[in-house]
């Protein structure tokens, strides 16, 4: 037992010798500021466009909160989207960063372009969109399975692929409701949305009915009788590649993950310029 | 003067007569290896292989042998050669006749080295390995390797090493001609070998003899000590992090010894001890080796090998009612059985059968789920090697070797809710065959000039599917004058087997992969252009080379893909070019005070995949420009000894994070932050340096338990390596700035070594 012991004060006292080494500095440059475009399509109420800036992981830390956003929002730009190269339609700002036309009514099928000027640096970028056909869920369907601390759902769902399409996302969201105002509204997390994608390929199954489920990691309280969310649309190559990497990648320390640029069809700038209309559905959990 | 000399007369007379024989080592019967022997008087010299053999032949009638080895006391031999001969001679280490001495008896240091026509080729000692000041105190092959020319350590402490440009996996690693999947314990961080088992180890990183293949950037070939004990001798070592105990028994004299050695962690048990729940580390590691030698007559020898070890991980949850428990387990199990034959020709006939197999699982519980995942490889190998002396050539190595690779790779098992978000899958089992058949041929083409031809045929199938690799190999060596030599050698070489990592870390769980119908070969030629340089009698030797490697279809992944319980990564490969070139200089000093190396490398390594960095050319992950290594041993006195490493190492290459943006997420109900990253590897992490230092006291000589005390330091000015970067926030300022941690601190350690 003294022998036990001595070893332990042994290693103890090597131990308390021991010391951890300062990080050294290193100074990094940065990129320049890029434009990033998002867009947003509701047919019959036309084309929203948001123009922010990228910003350095030097602001934020790598963590982001919405005043950082609202800041990086375009104060005053140009915007224009035009129809098969032939009508140019000109977005009026509503606000810092959003440019909205309610005229354009996107036809799927045709080619749209948008040209987009930040008047305070004149940095201009520009992206091309093609109009995919709208589908529609069939069944929608969310149960939910008891696991401990965390809540998961089993989302079901089943639609008919439109001929012309071949990738489609489905996304699904928790809705939440406040009991004081009994208003139903999304759960509205601006930074980190809880919202989880399932992609779908048609390559399997051809035009045939796709019928699929897939677990939602609500990641809170969830009971039966609450609701969420599910939206279905069809969207481009570049964008369900986008996607499909944010996917791979959600699960796992961030070293076991190769490193990527996130593709886009934005020439030189950032995001996705894309024209698809969802269908939105609500469910009630079971 | 201890010479043992043993005459066998084995054919009767011819006019030009052959004399076989072998050199040991006179305290511990060890073979010498690379022991010049020159018959004086005549131009005829040979040189020992692995086992200390060598064959001459000479039509002088009277002959005059002298042996030169370093470190030994040279020894001449005159006889009448009467008929073909076999001879076998004890040479003693200098050091143990004439103390604190500087015995330079030999003709010249590194002759050896000069004579030799193999280049890219170093050999390590177990004194070296023992030398060398450790992480925690613990001496450790792989490390001791970091410190040579060409050789560029990964993550800092880290027993994983990249070769003149190469990846990790492009690394053969054999002990007793067994392939090692896995060289690290403790994560990596300390490997497989116990010193005390070491034998003959070299490593070679060009200019490979055909009888190696199947990896593009080295060979690290181990032998396990195969020398029979004369008497029972027990040795030892009790360290910070493990303890060791080596028992080497003669079983009949000169003919059976049995050898075998364990070595396990205890940190573990100790903190057991202090009965504290807080403060426990479930942790172990343990390996095993042991060697059985049996030489039932002067011809013919066999041994057997066998290394067992594993690191063990078991953590079990303090609440009773989650049921939690996470057990992480890798396996690393090697068998060699050999026989050699000298025939009656004095030619060398060997046969060795293999079998490697490494598996890790990981095991985790939690409530009503389990998740488990697993790995594993099992080889079977067989080679066979001819190296005939008796014709017009210095000698002719013909062979095949064929090894079946059962690989399932990846095995992911969910039950219980976890199965809804990791389902239960695996990836496809792979079965393999890989070998080849080669010849190598090496003759003295001038006085000054000797070169080796050799060519392999190697092989692989998989799925149906048979790929072939040609592969010439070339090494000549030019004698300037008795004291430098030039020398070249070219290289083709395939390789079959894979390991999937991610770009940033390789780890313990990586697997290995082989080539599939979609996955094509990895091949690689090499040229090297070295000098050799002897000092004369101060000890020194100087070895320069310059090298340039061009590999394609190496491996690479996709940018974004997760490795993380990917059963599907087969998918995600992607292959492409490598191209590395460099200059290394070696300086090597033995002497009876001063004993160590110092070397340096400049080198580069760049890649280019189609599909990776918008397709344009970027550095390997460890292109590090600028490697030195000064590695000293020093007698202050009789018994004491101070021991110190000092490194510099040019930063290796990182792609950080260096800016972000927000775009809407698809429901449009809030933001996505997408990170942006420069040019893949195009940040140099900082240059670092560091200094060990130990000082060693040894017992009185004369003892019958001979003790030595290490006490030492490792990092003495607690210098960060940096291993990547991370953004942290400056509490006063409030300001975000990017840092490069490292691992490893001053860590003092004490440890101990006995033998008896």
């Amino acid at each position: 037992m003294i022998k036990n012991r001595l070893k332990i004060y042994l290693v103890a006292t090597l131990a308390m010798f021991a010391c951890e080494p300062d990080p050294l500095p290193i100074h990094l440059e940065l990129p320049a500021q890029q434009l990033v475009v998002s867009s947003l399509l509701i047919q019959g109420q036309g084309v929203t466009i948001a123009l922010t800036r990228s910003f350095s992981a030097l602001n934020s830390g790598l963590t982001t909160d919405s005043t950082l956003l609202t800041s990086l929002l375009v104060q005053e730009a140009e915007v224009l989207i035009i129809e098969n190269r032939l009508d140019t339609f000109r977005l009026q700002q509503v606000q810092d960063g959003i440019f909205v036309s309610a005229d354009i009514n996107p036809v799927p099928g045709n080619v749209y372009g948008l040209i987009a000027t930040d008047l305070q640096t004149g940095t201009r970028v520009e992206a091309e969109s093609i109009v995919t056909e709208q589908v529609q869920f069939s069944d929608t369907k969310g149960t939910l399975i008891p696991a401990g601390d965390d809540s998961l759902v089993n989302v079901s769902y089943s639609f008919n692929p439109h001929p012309d399409e071949d990738f489609y996302m489905v996304n699904v969201q928790k809705l939440s409701v406040d009991l004081d105002q009994t208003n139903l509204g999304i759960d509205l997390d601006l930074v980190v949305p809880r919202t989880f994608t399932h992609l779908v390929t048609k390559t399997d199954s051809g035009d045939q009915e796709i019928s699929d489920e897939f677990i939602f990691i609500v990641n809170e309280d969830f009971f039966t009788g609450d609701t969420l969310i599910v939206s279905l649309a069809s969207i481009g190559p570049t964008y369900y590649e986008y996607l499909e990497k944010r996917n791979n990648t959600r699960f796992g320390p961030s070293f076991v993950s190769e490193p990527y640029n996130a593709p886009s069809n934005v020439e030189n700038g950032l995001g996705f310029f894309n024209l698809h209309t969802s269908d939105n559905q609500i469910i009630i959990v079971e | 003067m201890a010479i043992l000399l043993s005459v066998t007369r084995v054919v009767v007379a011819q006019e030009i007569r052959t004399i076989t024989g072998r050199v040991q080592d006179a305290e511990d019967g060890s073979p010498l290896p690379f022991c010049t022997v020159k018959v004086e008087g005549t131009n005829a010299v040979a040189r020992t292989n692995d086992d200390g053999k060598f064959t001459l032949r000479t039509p002088s009638k009277k002959v005059a042998l002298t042996f030169f080895y370093i470190g030994y006391i040279s020894q001449t031999l005159d006889f009448d050669l009467k008929a073909d001969t076999v001879i076998a001679i004890t040479l003693l280490p200098s050091v143990t006749t004439l103390d604190n001495v500087v015995v330079s008896d030999e003709r010249f240091y590194g002759e050896n080295q000069i004579e030799d026509i193999r280049s890219s080729t170093t050999r390590v000692e177990a004194k070296d390995v023992l030398m060398v000041p450790g992480l925690a105190g613990e001496p450790d092959l792989i490390r001791t390797m970091q410190l040579l020319p060409g050789v560029t350590k990964g993550v800092e402490g880290s027993v994983d090493f990249f070769v003149r440009g190469g990846d990790a996996d492009q690394n053969l690693v054999l002990l007793d001609d067994a392939i090692i999947y896995n060289s690290g314990h403790l994560f990596g961080f300390m490997s497989v070998f116990n010193p005390d088992m070491l034998g003959d180890v070299q490593m070679i990183k060009g200019g490979f003899p055909a009888y190696y293949g199947g990896r593009l950037s080295s060979v690290i070939d181990i032998k396990t000590d195969g020398t029979m004990p004369e008497k029972t001798t027990f040795n030892g070592s009790v360290g910070v992090i493990s303890s060791n105990l080596t028992i080497a028994q003669p079983l009949i004299k000169d003919k059976l010894a049995v050898k075998i050695a364990g070595r396990r962690t205890y940190i573990d048990q100790l903190l057991k001890l202090t009965g504290d729940p807080d403060l426990q580390l479930p942790y172990y590691f343990y390996d095993f080796n042991g060697r059985i030698d049996f030489k039932p007559s002067p011809r013919h020898s066999f041994y057997f090998s066998n290394y067992f070890g594993a690191d063990i991980l078991d953590i079990e949850s303090d609440d009773p009612d989650d049921n939690g428990s996470s057990e992480f387990d890798i396996d690393n199990t090697n068998l060699s059985l050999g026989w050699k034959y000298l025939t009656p020709t004095n030619n060398i006939f060997s046969l060795t059968l293999t079998n490697s197999r490494f598996s890790y699982l990981v095991d985790n519980a939690f409530e009503e789920s389990t998740l488990a995942v697993s790995n594993s490889i099992t080889d079977y190998g067989l080679k066979a090697r001819y190296d005939i002396f008796n014709l017009d050539v210095e000698k002719l190595s013909v062979g095949l070797d064929v090894i079946r690779h059962a690989m399932d790779p990846l095995e992911v098992d969910a039950s219980g809710i976890v199965e809804d978000i990791f389902p239960s899958a695996r990836s496809s089992a792979v079965t393999s065959f890989e070998g080849g058949l080669y010849a190598d041929v090496e003759k003295k083409l001038t006085e000054r000039l000797s070169a080796s031809v050799g060519y392999r045929q190697s092989f692989a199938t998989v799925d149906g599917k048979l790929y072939l690799g040609f592969e010439p190999r070339l090494l000549a060596r030019y004698k300037l004058n008795e004291l430098s030599s030039l020398k070249f050698n070219f290289t083709i070489i395939s390789q079959y087997q894979h390991r999937v990592s991610s770009a940033s870390l390789s780890l313990p769980v990586d697997l290995w992969y082989s080539v599939t119908r979609d996955i094509k070969p990895q091949r690689a030629t090499q040229f090297g252009f070295g000098y050799v340089k002897s000092l004369g009698q101060s000890g020194l030797l100087f070895e320069s080379e310059v090298y340039y490697k061009y590999a394609n279809n190496i491996i690479e992944y996709q940018e974004g893909t997760n490795l993380f319980l990917n059963t599907d990564f087969e998918q995600s490969i992607i292959q492409g070019t490598a191209e590395s070139y460099g200059w290394e200089v070696l300086l090597r000093k033995k002497g009876e005070r001063l004993n160590g190396w110092a070397s340096y490398t400049l080198s580069w390594a760049n890649r280019q995949v189609d599909g990776l960095n918008g397709d344009a050319t970027f550095p390997a992950r460890y292109d590090r420009r600028h490697n030195v290594s000064i590695v000293a041993n020093y007698k202050i006195f009789k018994r004491w000894e101070i021991s110190a490493v000092w490194e510099y190492l040019s930063g290796s290459r990182f792609t950080p994070v260096v800016a972000q943006y927000a775009i809407a997420n698809p429901l449009n109900t809030g933001v996505t932050v997408e990170n942006i990253y420069p040019d893949r590897n195009s940040v140099a992490l900082s240059n670092t340096h560091r200094l060990d230092l130990s000082l060693v006291k040894k017992s009185k000589p004369g003892k019958k338990l001979y003790g030595e005390w290490r006490l030492g330091v490792y990092n003495v000015y607690n210098r960060a390596a940096p291993v990547g970067i991370q953004i942290e926030q400056n509490p006063e300022t409030g300001l975000f700035n990017y840092q490069q941690p490292g691992l490893f601190g001053m860590l003092p350690f004490i440890s101990y070594r006995f033998k008896f």
